[in-house]
């Protein structure tokens, strides 16, 4: 019993260095994300949009070093910039999170169908597929975003537009296991005794093409909030007052010789945030049983 | 070979009518009056409206229009610019040698510093070398270019007075930018040479040039690197897009006055004319780059012309 747990996936991935760094900077940002009152607490300000451009004294002040009254300073509206960068965490890991389940689950399904229906079907998901490669991702979301979305844009906007330009990976596994699995000996004899197509897709198609999705997605989490934070930097994404390490970067940039405070704290959480993403998709990648993947 | 050369060409024809059909419909097909969005935020009376509409043929059907906006695209007209009112095209091509210079260097340092140390870290394996390069290809892909940007603006401009901070005064100009555009690339290269080497060097052949006696050196010239050059080669086709987005950025930190600076300029104004020309034209480049690449695969690799 006890050599069989050890050869368990557990076992194996817990004993990557790179999975338990991941744990350690992911943790970190999630309890921002998760908490963020419980961790901005801990310093004397707490509300990032609670700004005021008077000192306690009552004269105007300006951006303010780090200090102890504000840990990461303030920024040039007097806000103080470790509870921005605290709550910033939440906006990054939700367009992230989200945009990671909304591409995943549709390119999924795309692949599936696609490899499972083979024929016509095969063919247009794969020209489609094709054709989205062909448009370059900060490209394409410009062109979306600038186009078809007036007004102020929203989280759920920037989600969409990168989902819908990042799902021919996750359809290009999915396709590619169900291609192999429906040969295997096990799937003809499940079909021989009269099991739907459903119920192999369901049963042996998914469970073999799972571990490889999610060791495709995780590392695209990190993509994606990367991906969020240029946008925002470029003017495309979110906008003040939404609370964003992008758009604190964004505001940052010109005060960099003055002020590099303003743009090395929330770029240090980003770098984290993506570093925590990659390294789990590694360790995911080198402890599952991704074989049946010739892509 | 003709045969499947004429297939690759066909096959990128088509993706790029394709295409050509999504951008528009994302475009112009949409609900909402382009003839509003040219005349800006002003209230212009209906009359003016209506002039817009037949200067930029907007009274005809979408068919039509999408025919002679596709009818435009290969003839090389790419619409107008609605903020200058000029051409897109001479917009792109007057800033494109500054884009193509930086591009071309991004690709020197990252495809060398990606082979080079991808090559070395497979012979290595496990080591500290290669635990080394690994954790810089983490990094390279974490660190975003308008972080990377501004930190060596300051450190190799400001405090040490090496290299200009922006502008394109002389060719080392290009050095800060390149290096910082070339950071994900040189990541993403180093571990697809790093994999493919390391696949290399176990198949059999190099077992046997090993067993009879050829130097590491010189397995790794002539059996590893040139196999492992391939899917290289088919990097460096999608590679070229990526870039044409990360100029955008590096243009706007450095100041170079490139296409990307242009694309940067118009998202802040508003210019869609401007915008669908780009992304048309990074898709056109796309699609020839990756065609020669898929080309040039072919002509190395015997083994791809079976299909």
């Amino acid at each position: 019993m006890r050599s069989r747990r050890r050869q368990g996936w557990w076992y194996r991935i817990s004993r990557l260095l790179g999975f338990r760094i991941a744990c350690v900077l992911l943790g970190i940002v999630g309890v921002c994300a998760l908490v963020p009152q419980l961790v901005a607490d801990r310093s004397p300000s707490t509300n990032p949009t609670e700004c005021s451009l008077r000192a306690a004294d009552g004269a105007y002040q300006d951006r303010e070093a780090p200090s102890a009254a504000h840990w990461f300073g303030t920024d040039a509206q007097g806000c103080d910039e470790f509870s921005r960068v605290v709550y910033g965490a939440r906006t990054s890991l939700e367009i992230g999170l989200g945009a990671g389940l909304i591409t995943t689950i549709g390119g999924t399904a795309l692949g599936l169908v696609a490899g499972w229906r083979g024929g016509i079907i095969d063919a247009i998901v794969r020209r489609l597929a094709d054709v989205t490669l062909g448009i370059p991702l900060i490209v394409g979301s410009i062109l979306l975003l600038s186009v078809l979305v007036n007004g102020r844009r929203t989280p759920t906007q920037i989600m969409v537009t990168l989902a819908v330009q990042l799902w021919p990976g996750s359809a290009r596994i999915a396709r590619s296991v169900t291609r192999t699995i429906t040969h295997l000996p096990y799937v003809e004899a499940a079909r021989s005794m009269g099991a739907s197509s459903t119920r192999i897709v369901v049963r042996h198609v998914l469970p073999n093409a799972l571990p490889v999705v999610i060791a495709y997605a995780t590392p695209l989490i990190g993509v994606l909030i990367g991906a969020e934070a240029t946008l925002s930097y470029l003017g495309i994404g979110l906008q003040v007052p939404t609370v964003s390490w992008g758009v604190m970067i964004n505001d940052a940039q010109g005060l960099y010789s003055r002020s590099p405070y303003l743009l090395l704290f929330p770029g240090a959480f980003l770098v984290a945030a993506v570093t925590g993403f990659i390294l789990l998709g590694d360790a995911l990648n080198d402890s599952l049983d991704v074989h049946l993947v010739r892509a | 070979m003709g045969h499947l050369i004429g297939r690759r060409i066909l096959g990128a024809a088509a993706t790029f009518i394709l295409s050509t059909l999504v951008v528009f419909g994302a475009a112009f097909a949409l609900p909402g009056d382009p003839a509003r969005v040219i005349a800006g935020r002003r209230t212009v009376p209906e009359a003016t409206l209506r002039a817009i509409r037949i200067k930029y043929h907007l009274d005809e059907t979408l068919p039509q229009q999408y025919l002679r906006w596709l009818g435009g695209l290969l003839r090389g007209d790419f619409g107008q610019s609605y903020a200058s009112r000029r051409p897109v095209t001479d917009i792109l091509v007057e800033a494109l040698p500054v884009t193509a210079k930086l591009l071309g260097l991004t690709l020197v340092v990252e495809l060398t510093g990606g082979a080079v140390l991808g090559v070395l870290a497979a012979g290595r394996r496990g080591g500290r070398f290669d635990s080394g390069v690994l954790a810089s290809c983490v990094i390279g892909l974490a660190v975003p270019a308008f972080v990377l940007g501004a930190v060596v603006q300051d450190v190799f401009g400001v405090r040490w007075r090496i290299l200009p901070v922006a502008g394109t005064s002389s060719t080392f100009a290009y050095v800060l930018p390149a290096c910082t555009l070339a950071v994900t690339g040189y990541a993403v290269a180093a571990r697809v040479m790093r994999s493919q080497a390391m696949t290399h060097r176990s198949e059999p052949h190099v077992v046997v040039a090993r067993a009879k006696g050829v130097s590491e050196g010189a397995i790794t010239r002539r059996h590893v690197v040139r196999n492992a050059l391939i899917p290289f080669v088919t990097f460096v086709g999608l590679e070229i897009g990526t870039l044409a987005g990360g100029s955008i950025v590096t243009e706007r930190i450095f100041n170079l006055p490139g296409v990307g600076r242009v694309v940067a300029r118009a998202i802040s104004q508003r210019d869609n004319a401007l915008i669908i020309g780009f992304t048309m034209a990074v898709i056109a480049v796309y699609l020839v780059v990756d065609l020669l690449a898929d080309l040039v695969a072919v002509v190395l690799d015997p083994r791809l012309r079976v299909q």
